[in-house]
């Protein structure tokens, strides 16, 4: 709670037009919103396009943030999030956005995972050694619906907890459960079955929801 | 009641991310790991949320460009900001020095790099728009000592009249152009100096065979980057940093703040 009021101290400092501390919010904000950008959409260029019209909205609309309806991270996670699914709307992939309910078959698109890996986008994971297997995780999860795709980069790799991801998502707890479950294991499947180790894929429909 | 003795499979589901989170206790978690043992589905559901949590983990923080509060901080308060500035124009010029332009060593020194950049942009913009492409100079052409030479022949009208312009953004976009063909045409013409900054920004490319053909991913970005950080660097100086107040936020909650 103190972070919380730290920020907000900065947040106050920023709407006065305080331009250092609008500075220090950038600063200590951008990489968090980068990196839900850059895992959603898989692309770099796409992910500083979007960080900075994030921070643009978030420049405009700081004055409205209040602490009392939440955190200031859970704040800016959801106008990133907003913008993302703006973002995914305009794009290409918009035969999926009607079709994300119905649960997505990894073989139901014409691109496989194998193609995907083959063609890698150019991305900041920086380790060359580390940076194959990133890739590959990387473009699994771009295989996932975006509903599931959110939900897992919210906790697994933003850390976000249940109640402020549900928040954020403006969806009940279990929903958010649901969704992280399914998350994983299609990540997992789609990982197992292009490395063929792990486990077999057999009869988990049975138990999905 | 039949709940406490067996779970059912929704059940077991609606628990897993908690007992995945080490949250599961006392009954719950025994009833949860039975019905585990027992549920050859629910077993293997487990297994796989658990794999892909476990890859989820395997990925890093993806370091976002370097000057991406630099342009968020122009995007937003019209300005860089000014520890931005002052780092891009320091890698800027460590840049210029790994192109390999060895003679050019003393006047990159802090004090003239500057206005030795100016001129060299503003001549390299200046034959762009008389029609010579800098990747057609010869060698000759290009030697530091008749670059040097021109340069300094020019520098003071060059400097000044590139001096006039610079808040003019179709110049800059020109002498960005001009300093990409000339990143562009060293390596080519000389593919023996590579800077070691160089061999690090340029990541490896896992699939050479497919994406040779076009200009690799990798250097788009860099030069991407490089483009962001000359612009940074060729700004500075005429930005007055106890200038212009801030753009007001029109927010009108904003102003009500403001005001009180
Ligand atoms: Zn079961």
């Amino acid at each position: 709670m103190d972070d919380n009021q730290a920020i907000f101290a900065l947040v106050r400092r920023c709407v006065g037009g305080d331009a250092a501390a609008w500075e220090e919010l950038v600063r200590l904000h951008h990489r968090r919103i980068y990196n839900v950008c850059y895992r959603f959409t898989g692309s770099a260029e796409d992910a500083e396009d979007l960080s900075q019209e994030v921070f643009i909205r978030m420049y405009r609309t700081l004055g409205t943030y209040e602490p009392r309806k939440g955190a200031f991270t859970t704040w800016m996670t959801t106008m990133t999030r907003n913008l993302l699914v703006d973002h995914f709307r305009r794009s290409r992939h918009d035969r999926l956005t009607d079709s994300m309910d119905a649960g997505t078959s990894p073989d139901e698109d014409s691109v496989t995972l194998g193609e995907q890996l083959a063609s890698p986008q150019p991305g900041p994971d920086r380790q060359v050694e580390s940076g194959e297997r990133q890739a590959m995780v990387q473009a699994a999860l771009q295989k996932l619906s975006p509903e599931l795709r959110e939900a897992v980069i919210l906790r697994d790799l933003q850390d976000l907890d249940y109640r402020e991801i549900a928040q954020v998502l403006r969806v009940p707890e279990g929903t958010v459960k649901s969704r992280i479950n399914r998350g994983r294991t299609e990540l997992a499947r789609l990982l197992s079955r292009t490395y063929q180790q792990g486990t077999p894929g057999e009869d988990a429909q049975g138990a999905r929801k | 009641m039949e709940r406490n003795i067996s779970m059912q499979h929704a059940e077991f589901e609606a628990l897993m991310s908690d007992a995945l989170d080490g949250l599961l206790a006392g009954e719950a978690q025994q009833r949860f790991e039975s019905h585990r043992a027992e549920c050859r589905a629910c077993a293997l559901m487990f297994r796989e949320a658990e794999a892909g949590m476990r890859w989820l983990a395997t990925l890093e923080e993806a370091a976002p460009p370097a000057h991406l509060v630099h342009n968020i901080m122009v995007a937003t308060i019209g300005r860089p900001a000014i520890e931005a500035a002052e780092i891009g124009r320091e890698g800027w010029l460590q840049r210029l020095r790994g192109l390999g332009v060895q003679v050019l060593q003393p006047m990159l020194q802090p004090r003239f790099a500057l206005s030795f950049a100016m001129a060299f942009f503003a001549i390299s913009a200046a034959l762009s728009l008389g029609g010579v492409r800098l990747n057609h100079l010869s060698a000759a052409q290009l030697a530091p000592g008749t670059l040097a030479n021109n340069a300094l022949r020019s520098l003071h009208e060059t400097t000044a009249r590139a001096e006039k312009y610079y808040d003019n953004l179709r110049v800059v976009y020109e002498l960005e152009s001009r300093y990409r063909e000339l990143r562009n045409s060293i390596p080519d013409a000389n593919e023996a100096p590579r800077s070691p900054q160089q061999e690090q920004k340029t990541v490896p490319n896992k699939n050479k065979s497919s994406s040779e053909q076009r200009t690799s991913p990798e250097r788009q970005q860099y030069t991407r980057e490089q483009r962001d950080v000359l612009i940074a660097g060729l700004m500075k100086p005429n930005i007055d940093f106890a200038g212009p107040a801030l753009p007001r936020m029109d927010d009108p909650a904003v102003a009500e703040r403001r005001v009180a």
